[in-house]
């Protein structure tokens, strides 16, 4: 079976539009959520939202490129051109070589709402334009790119909630370990408006801490009332490891475990810690880990009320043996999420958190689980960051999971 | 409307809208080969000279116009009266 490896990375995000910026934001504990009146005049109970900046194309790329790209997809565009750029893959490399791309996305709502509104005052399809149909597409960031960047190789989008973007991580990597292809450029996208998404809100799964935003999101705590909206873009190039050397590229990491599973319950917005558990195993197994050498889990943790319990009970199994008292805590990996800064990424979720921890890693630190004040029963035997960490980190496993039952979990290596 | 003011709208269009080179923005001048029209801009023309000029171009018919002055003679000639 053929290795997997990271060989570039680019991130934009509501803590960063660059891998530096966001390891320091990490590195802090940055908040990158904000108050955005917009949302509640709009009718959202939830005013609160990562703040991610609308990229200025124009002077990088032609207009017929942009005329078809959603919000997400310009995000994408920004970190895939940085994942290039790190990973020494120019112009001239993508149009001699098959690259491939598998992206997590699992629906826009913006340019949707845009072709309604059209529709309602015109009565007539011919007046939507051109550009409405790959705009609005949930495959709307992937087939963009494929364009830009004269991707030749596979080119698939992986809608599975806010799990899809590790999802499409795992799927690549075992396109490439099968050696199907040697190089893909995989990540996922969200976009910000206040249109996105409404669903949640009607769940009651938001947050309502309007009123201190960057205290809202509170994974593992006593006193969470739910997630913040958030999105932007992230993404990584992966590359059978032989080619990597043969190429010269400077090597991040190498992506050595994925798991997956499916809740299998009938309550379609409840999560499983036996699912999770399943997927988390899976990963570890696949890599040929043990629990006990994992330095770093960068938790799914969205500060939701169930989700977080669900999670820290599938944590505990994993990490805890029943035989251990809370004093050997000092043992178990570190455990952080990083949804307590950005807010929840929703489909780019998996690919970002997938960046933060090779830049943790990179960076030998474990950025903090912030806002943690009264950890919750279930976790309490879980060896939290409540601050950062410096610690050197081999080996790091990052959960994921979707509203509907779909779970992913990723392992990576230093090496 | 004169062909000067057809021409003018035109090349307002081809110029803010589509981000065509005005230094290639003559009469002769291909829409395909020099001024890079794709399939998609044809359609947005298609529906710049609807919400402009008044009338629908018929389905596909910019996609056989070949220069800029033959545009401007099919909008001046499918003006409504």
């Amino acid at each position: 079976m053929k290795r997997v490896v990271v060989t570039g990375m680019g991130i934009w995000s509501c803590i960063g539009q660059d891998l530096q910026t966001v390891t320091e934001s990490l590195r802090q504990g940055r908040s990158g959520i904000i108050f955005d009146p917009k949302r509640i005049e709009y009718g959202l109970q939830s005013g609160m939202v990562g703040k991610v900046p609308c990229p200025d194309l124009k002077p990088l790329l032609p207009r017929k490129f942009r005329a078809t790209m959603s919000d997400d997809a310009e995000y994408a565009y920004m970190a895939v051109r940085q994942a290039f750029g790190q990973a020494g893959i120019t112009d001239d490399y993508l149009l001699k070589n098959e690259v491939g791309c598998v992206w997590g996305n699992d629906g826009l709502m913006k340019p949707l709402k845009e072709v309604f509104d059209i529709m309602g005052a015109e009565h007539n399809s011919i007046m939507l334009g051109p550009n409405a149909l790959f705009r609005g597409q949930t495959s709307s960031a992937a087939i963009n790119l494929g364009t830009i960047f004269h991707l030749s190789g596979g080119l698939i989008n992986v809608g599975a909630a806010c799990a899809s973007s590790s999802h499409a991580i795992g799927i690549a990597s075992t396109f490439i370990r099968q050696g199907l292809q040697d190089v893909f450029i995989v990540g996922g996208s969200t976009e910000i408006s206040e249109y996105t998404p409404l669903g949640v809100d009607a769940l009651y799964a938001l947050s309502l801490r309007n009123d201190k935003p960057q205290q809202a999101s509170r994974p593992f705590d006593k006193e969470r009332d739910g997630f913040i909206i958030s999105g932007g873009a992230a993404a990584l190039v992966l590359e059978e490891y032989e080619h990597a050397k043969a190429r010269g590229a400077n090597i991040l990491a190498e992506v050595c475990g994925y798991g997956f599973s499916s809740n299998g319950i009938e309550d379609i917005s409840a999560p499983s810690a036996d699912a999770e558990y399943i997927a988390m195993k899976r990963a570890l197994d696949d890599a040929g880990i043990k629990p006990e050498q994992v330095d770093y889990v960068n938790a799914h943790a969205t500060s939701t009320y169930a989700g977080d319990i669900e999670e820290a009970k599938a944590l505990t199994r994993l990490f805890v043996p029943s035989s251990l008292s809370s004093l050997s805590s000092l043992s178990r990996p570190f455990i952080s999420s990083t949804k307590s800064m950005t807010g929840h990424e929703n489909w780019m979720a998996g690919a970002s958190e997938a960046v933060y921890s090779i830049l943790m890693m990179q960076n030998s630190f474990v950025a903090p689980n912030i806002n943690l004040e009264n950890v919750i029963p279930e976790a309490k035997d879980l060896n939290i960051a409540r601050e950062t960490i410096y610690t050197p980190i081999n080996i790091v496993l990052s959960n994921s999971s979707g509203m509907g039952g779909t779970n992913s979990a990723l392992v990576f290596r230093k090496i | 409307m004169t062909p000067q003011e057809i021409q003018q709208k035109l090349n307002d269009f081809f110029v803010n809208r589509l981000e065509y080179d005005e230094s290639a923005l003559k009469p002769e001048a291909s829409l395909k080969e020099d001024l890079g029209m794709t399939s998609l801009d044809a359609v947005e023309t298609s529906l710049f000279i609807r919400r402009t000029f008044g009338f629908q171009p018929e389905r596909g018919v910019i996609k056989t116009i070949q220069t800029v002055h033959e545009l401007c003679l099919y909008i001046e000639n499918n003006l409504p009266k």
